[in-house]
């Protein structure tokens, strides 16, 4: 047998579909829900941080706690929601088009990753840091509004609080940097193997 | 093929291209899965992520290259996208690779049945090949031109002949004692 032969049985092939077509409607039906689904996901997360920020600002001045710190904090954390919202657009912006040639798709899909690898590895920079300084803000105004007797025994539990939360985002950052060398580092390799290879040809 | 796709009132353009395209090109779809995916589930999953972006990508066809070369474009691109998704979920559920092997030498067809079991090995071949040498492939397979083919990948068509010689003689290796001359 030879190549000839191989292409032709490769034709012979049933020409259409195994089983029945979907219907537009019921495609559109699959895009819509799946469009939901992430705008949810995307509300939530973003709606998170803007409810914890609510949450907060209710309790400091429930507690006339309402001062520099406090509000720093709050502030820190409705920014942090708001880059988070930020970069969820940019990314339904920046999709590849599918019907790119395959050497153009194949770089957007390198591109894609290198800026998830990115965010990960500086994971601390744009998540954590804020996070922290957030806490901190929020703590210190809380600490600043107590009595001064209370004040010093107070200071017991914030550092305790503080090392938990310290000893959170160390776990935090070393998840992100797993994901990395587990997940997208293999598929940015496979990826650049698949570009290298069609340029190769070059 | 169920050619209940009819255009109901109130469909677009794009929706009436569509079902004209499942109808004479749906082949495409199910070969692209084929040589992609692993197992039947998997063909489902990934046949159903095709016809999806296939649909979504529909108003984009501005007829600038034929019918067939822009679904190839996109099945081929929904195909690669698709299967980074899947390693990111294996690697999260860490079920362990699935060995890839292709069968030994199968029988010159003469029957259909033979038929169809050269054509599994054929399919084997193309998943364990790189993705790249399976996308030149499967368009030299259905016949594509050069600059069909240089239109799908990107290449020029020199490049094209160039990396479809050496993806022959890939295909050669993994399907020697089946196919003797496919280089």
């Amino acid at each position: 047998m030879n190549w000839n032969d191989l292409e032709n049985l490769w034709r012979n092939q049933a020409a259409c579909l195994a089983g029945p077509a979907p219907s537009a409607a019921a495609l559109a039906d699959t895009f819509r829900r799946r469009a939901r689904r992430l705008f949810w996901r995307d509300t939530i997360e973003a709606g998170a941080g803007f409810a914890v920020a609510a949450f907060f600002a209710l309790m400091a001045w429930r507690i006339g706690a309402l001062n520099v710190g406090t509000v720093g904090g709050i502030a820190t954390v409705i920014a942090l929601g708001g880059f988070f919202v930020r970069e969820r657009l940019r990314v339904r912006r920046r999709r590849p088009a599918f019907d790119a040639p395959l050497r153009h798709h194949v770089e957007a899909e390198i591109a894609e990753v290198l800026r998830q690898i990115a965010l990960l590895r500086q994971v601390f920079w744009w998540y954590l840091l804020p996070c922290g300084v957030a806490v901190a803000l929020y703590l210190g105004g809380l600490w600043w509004a107590m009595p001064p007797h209370v004040r010093a025994g107070a200071m017991g539990f914030l550092g305790w609080y503080a090392a938990a939360v310290v000893a959170l985002y160390a776990g935090i950052w070393r998840l992100n940097q797993r994901t990395v060398r587990l997940t997208f580092e293999p598929q940015l390799r496979e990826l650049e193997a698949i570009r290298d290879e069609l340029d190769r040809a070059a | 093929m169920d050619t209940s796709a009819t255009i109901a009132p109130g469909q677009t353009d794009a929706d009436t291209r569509f079902a004209s395209w499942l109808e004479a090109h749906g082949g495409i779809v199910e070969k692209v899965a084929r040589a992609h995916a692993r197992d039947a589930r998997e063909r489902d999953e990934l046949r159903q992520e095709l016809l999806c972006q296939l649909w979504a990508s529909a108003p984009r066809f501005a007829g600038q290259s034929l019918a067939a070369t822009w679904i190839y474009r996109v099945c081929l691109n929904t195909a690669l996208t698709w299967r980074r998704g899947t390693r990111r979920r294996e690697n999260r559920t860490d079920s362990g690779a699935t060995v890839e092997t292709v069968p030994g030498p199968a029988p010159a067809p003469d029957t259909a049945a033979e038929r169809r079991d050269l054509l599994d090995h054929l399919y084997a071949a193309l998943r364990a090949l790189a993705p790249g040498d399976r996308a030149l492939l499967l368009l030299q397979l259905d016949g594509l031109a050069y600059r069909e083919m240089a239109n799908v990948t990107g290449l020029t068509e020199n490049h094209v002949g160039v990396a479809l010689t050496r993806a022959r003689q890939r295909l050669a290796a993994q399907m020697k004692g089946i196919v003797d001359e496919l280089e």
